[in-house]
């Protein structure tokens, strides 16, 4: 199985990387590792992930949903786990069906095991998701790179 | 009659699109357009790469031309490799662009050591395609 990690940390993307080979050795080929705010870590080969695992909001941009908005790209066609932090609001279910709010007292491997075991997430279900967060159906920010206010 | 590989480079920004053409003058017949539509009016088949960023008009924030100008190219020459560029940050734009048939995505500013690194590894993937090509019309040839 190919996995891509999408995080806003390179630290945390390579300890999910090693924490997933260690715990699915037997399952895991490729893992790939992409950090939210830097669309250039995008590479081809991510495209045919079967997997995304990835934080739903950047860490360094709180309020934009960017990990939810790129793994949405793949709904109905490849299998996915939202990570969220403990900020959430207290009306936000801690866990679903393929998100997890961390910390938690699920534990990570079980969940990744059931997103693996269940298809993947429909479009209907990102909206439903939506509908519990609205901040996550938000438009992009477009953030653009100030190098010099243009391009 | 220049033997240069051609280069389109698509962008609004002139001062962008010139060190670019700095950069890449001495390799390649270099092209450039400002808009999506004067970008149209310039890509043919015998344009060996694009580079097309994603804002085509510095006064809208969120004005993604290089992407409709991306769809059109892939479907009207598919086989042309196209590298997006971009300053926005958002990592979704990069997979919309790969999803929709660029071969690369690069954020501005851009680092001209790895472009040049990206154009030689297209140049070199367009040389082993069309050798394959050529091969299998001999190939097809000589079975006839």
């Amino acid at each position: 199985m190919k996995v891509t990690i999408l995080t806003g940390s390179d630290d945390l993307n390579f300890s999910l990387e090693r924490y997933l080979y260690f715990v699915f050795y037997e399952q895991i080929t490729d893992v790939f590792r992409a950090r939210l705010g830097c669309p250039e870590t995008m590479r081809p080969e991510m495209l045919s992930s079967q997997l995304w695992i990835a934080e739903a909001f950047n860490p360094d941009d709180v309020d934009n949903p960017e990990g939810f908005r790129t793994v949405k790209k793949f709904a109905g066609n490849t299998r996915s786990l939202l990570l969220f932090s403990s900020d959430r609001p207290e009306t936000f279910p801690a866990g679903g069906s393929f998100w997890l709010t961390i910390p938690s007292k699920t534990r990570l491997s079980g969940k990744i095991r059931q997103v693996i075991e269940n298809l993947p997430p429909t479009i209907e279900e990102f909206q439903r998701l939506e509908r519990l967060l609205p901040i996550l159906g938000g438009k992009p920010f477009n953030h653009h790179n100030d190098y010099h206010n243009k391009g | 009659m220049s033997k240069e590989p051609k280069i389109l480079i698509v962008d609004d920004i002139e001062e962008y699109l010139k060190s670019l053409k700095a950069i890449l003058e001495n390799k390649f017949s270099v092209i450039t357009a400002t808009s999506l539509e004067d970008a149209r009016n310039k890509v043919s088949n015998d344009i060996e790469i694009i580079l097309l960023d994603i804002r085509l008009d510095e006064n809208d924030d969120a004005n993604k031309d290089g992407l409709l100008l991306l769809e059109w190219i892939k479907n009207k020459y598919p086989e042309i490799p196209v590298v997006m560029m971009s300053g926005y940050k958002e990592f979704d734009l990069a997979v919309d662009s790969l999803n929709l048939g660029a071969s690369y995505f690069l954020r501005k500013p851009i680092n001209s050591s790895e472009l040049n690194v990206i154009i030689k590894t297209i140049m070199e993937k367009s040389v082993l395609f069309r050798e394959n090509v050529e091969l299998k019309e001999k190939l097809k040839k000589f079975k006839t």
